[in-house]
């Protein structure tokens, strides 16, 4: 019992924590304090996932993803910050292998809080028996309540001396309101809840282990299964075999069938893509030249959606054919050459579609899409591997999506690392003479890029005389207005950080400020 | 809705009463098709391992996020402040949350009710 209070405690101390250090603030050094809390709080009350290695490699993921919200604060840390502590609370708080259960115990957490939120203050009253509750009182005062507002309703309207009366006490009870909730507001009382409920869900497990008992029950490796008729043909996927293949999906000569389909299947696919791919080899490896006629934005955009369609299909085919006793059949071996040459295929259309990438930053410059394509390619080119790693050894889908989490999580993490808005703003300034520049794109990256911009005004003010239309002059929102623009990005930047206390510090902000402070002495110095 | 006619009674507009009953029946209206939810919702309250004040503050809370969503999707596209007090319609979705806790706070022994039934159904 005297655990079960301490939770209470510890879930309220975070509320108030949570209030203090976010009201009006941005992530910073305060969510190094609250997350220091909160780590403390959950190897307090789960002692043992510490010795959990999973939790020790999630813990320091976790601990970068916080370096990098106070070194770069960009809003991918940010994401990769929240997505590791939630993933950390679930593999702390429950028996997990794979990340995708783990998320939905965190997620059971959120939506179960309040359900056992209230269990535990259940367990608490029954300590301190209290008989006086509020229900009752309210129960009672119910009925005479709704008779003095009939007769007040009456009241008013027969007396105009008692409306009159009744006006003013509203008036005097407005004017008390008011004055209330300039002292404690209403949204600071919500954000209190909403720290309550964030604190709580992620420091109080869920009695429901539903997404544990299933983790559990998976495996990595594939067992070969001998189903009875009656529970086989009740299966979706045999009733789908059935349903395609006819008498040929039925009895002993189903697996023979099915391996021949897949054989045929394969062989087709695979002249398709070649096809594909040799177009691509021959035009955009080899006799690419980029010319304006030209749309390359078009070009990687058909690309990737190509790629996307393509990898799902071949992990949906490769899902379909290996998903069972197919693995195990002796006469496999030509349908796993076929499933490997559409793996290798899908890995060189992967290459084209980077190839493609590379045009397109080498002519305009980098880009966020431009960068997350070469993510999703390398999230691909790692998921087809897997795929091949799970027809080679035998694993089961669980295996592969286990696998790919895990490969995506590391990767979130590692970009944490790179300040990408500034990355883009070096080299598309550094390659001005080669790439198109996009100025209003250059604007509209994150603070941190601003004193890289402050550098370049020269070049700003050139091509601001060089675009800017007589029009342009009178406009309010005028967009070729690039030093203007610019200047005032600096003084909002300015604005916003004096409106921040010590709590939203963070070290790319400081610099910023450090830097406008040391040139012009126009800044003013952060808190 | 309810409260325009009350704030209609309380400027001393006999017209008030009328503009009640009609804005009732309209709300009961617009409102209807969340009964469907909401019976799910009860539903899955009464499957929950919890005990039964758990469950209860669990349903209850669940019931005003339903609110929240259903002034999301209907008041959103009206005003986007419709969660701060500075909008006027704040203070519907202020009066539903509150009548919410009130309706909470006066049927617990009904749920009381249906969650025996369910067990009973159980065994």
């Amino acid at each position: 019992m005297e655990k079960k209070s301490s939770n209470i405690i510890l879930i309220i101390t975070g509320a108030i924590l949570f209030n203090l250090l976010f009201w009006e603030e941005k992530l910073a050094v305060n969510t190094l304090i609250f997350d220091i809390f909160i780590l403390t709080a959950i190897f307090r009350i789960y002692p043992t996932s510490l010795k959990n290695n999973t939790v020790k490699l999630l813990l320091m993921g976790h601990l970068v993803c916080i370096a990098m919200i106070i070194f770069h604060n960009t809003l991918l840390s940010k994401i990769a910050f929240s997505i590791t502590l939630l993933l950390l609370v679930g593999f702390s708080e429950y028996v997990h292998r794979s990340a995708w259960y783990a998320g939905g115990s965190v997620l059971l957490n959120f939506v179960l809080f309040i359900a056992g939120f209230f269990e535990e203050l259940q367990k608490r009253k029954q300590v301190t028996n209290s008989r006086l509750r509020i229900s009752r009182i309210m129960r009672f005062l119910f009925f005479p309540v709704l008779l003095c507002f009939i007769f007040f309703i009456v009241y008013s309207f027969a007396n105009t001396v008692f409306a009159d009366l009744i006006s003013k006490a509203t008036l005097s009870i407005r004017e008390f309101f008011k004055h209330f909730f300039e002292v404690i507001s209403i949204p600071r009382i919500l954000f209190l809840l909403l720290g309550l409920y964030i604190t709580g869900s992620l420091l109080l497990k869920s009695k429901f282990d539903y997404f544990s008992q299933r983790d559990k029950q998976h495996n990595d490796n594939l067992e070969r299964k001998r189903l009875p008729r009656y529970i086989r043909i009740n299966k979706p996927l045999y009733r789908f075999s059935m349903y395609m293949m006819g008498g040929f999906g039925k009895g002993i000569l189903a697996l023979k069938s099915e391996n021949a389909i897949g054989i045929a299947s394969m062989l087709l696919l695979n002249i398709l893509l070649l096809l594909v791919n040799i177009i691509d080899i021959k035009y955009v490896w080899l006799n690419f030249q980029y010319s304006p006629d030209i749309n390359v934005s078009n070009l990687v955009h058909e690309g990737t959606g190509l790629l996307i369609v393509s990898i799902i299909m071949a992990m949906l085919v490769v899902l379909f054919y290996f998903k069972g006793n197919l693995n195990f059949y002796q006469k496999n071996k030509w349908l796993k050459y076929g499933a490997y040459l559409w793996i290798l295929q899908n890995a060189i259309l992967v290459f084209s579609v980077f190839m493609r990438d590379y045009y397109y930053i080498s002519q305009l410059g980098l880009a966020y899409k431009r960068i997350g394509v070469l993510f999703f390619l390398l999230m691909v080119l790692i998921g087809l591997i897997t795929v091949a790693i799970k027809i080679y050894y035998k694993k089961t889908s669980y295996f592969l999506f286990r696998i790919n989490a895990w490969a995506g999580l590391i990767i979130l993490t590692l970009s944490t690392t790179v300040h990408w808005d500034e990355m883009m703003a070096k080299y598309n300034l550094a390659h001005q003479n080669s790439v198109t520049l996009d100025i209003p794109f250059l604007l509209s990256l994150s603070d941190k890029t601003l004193p890289m911009l402050h550098e370049e005004i020269e070049m700003f003010k050139q091509q601001e005389e060089l675009q800017k239309k007589p029009q342009d002059e009178n406009d309010m929102n005028c967009k070729t207005c690039y030093v203007e623009i610019l200047s005032k990005r600096e003084t909002e930047f300015f604005e916003r950080e004096n409106k921040y206390s010590w709590l939203s510090w963070n070290y790319a902000d400081q610099s910023v400020s450090n830097y406008f402070s040391g040139k012009s002495g126009k800044a003013t110095s952060l808190k | 809705m309810v409260l325009i006619g009350l704030v209609f009674i309380f400027s001393g507009k006999l017209s008030g009463l009328f503009i009640l009953f009609f804005l009732f029946v309209g709300a009961v209206l617009l409102t209807f098709p969340l009964l469907v939810l909401i019976i799910q919702v009860a539903k899955i309250s009464t499957r929950l391992p919890y005990v039964l004040q758990a469950r209860f503050a669990w349903l209850v809370f669940m019931l005003i996020l339903i609110g929240v969503f259903f002034y999301a999707i209907m008041g959103l596209p009206i005003d986007s402040s419709i969660f701060q007090l500075k909008s006027e319609i704040s203070y519907f979705f202020w009066g539903t949350t509150i009548s919410i806790l009130c309706a909470g706070l006066f049927s617990r022994k009904l749920f009381k009710k249906l969650n025996i039934r369910y067990e009973q159904q159980l065994v």
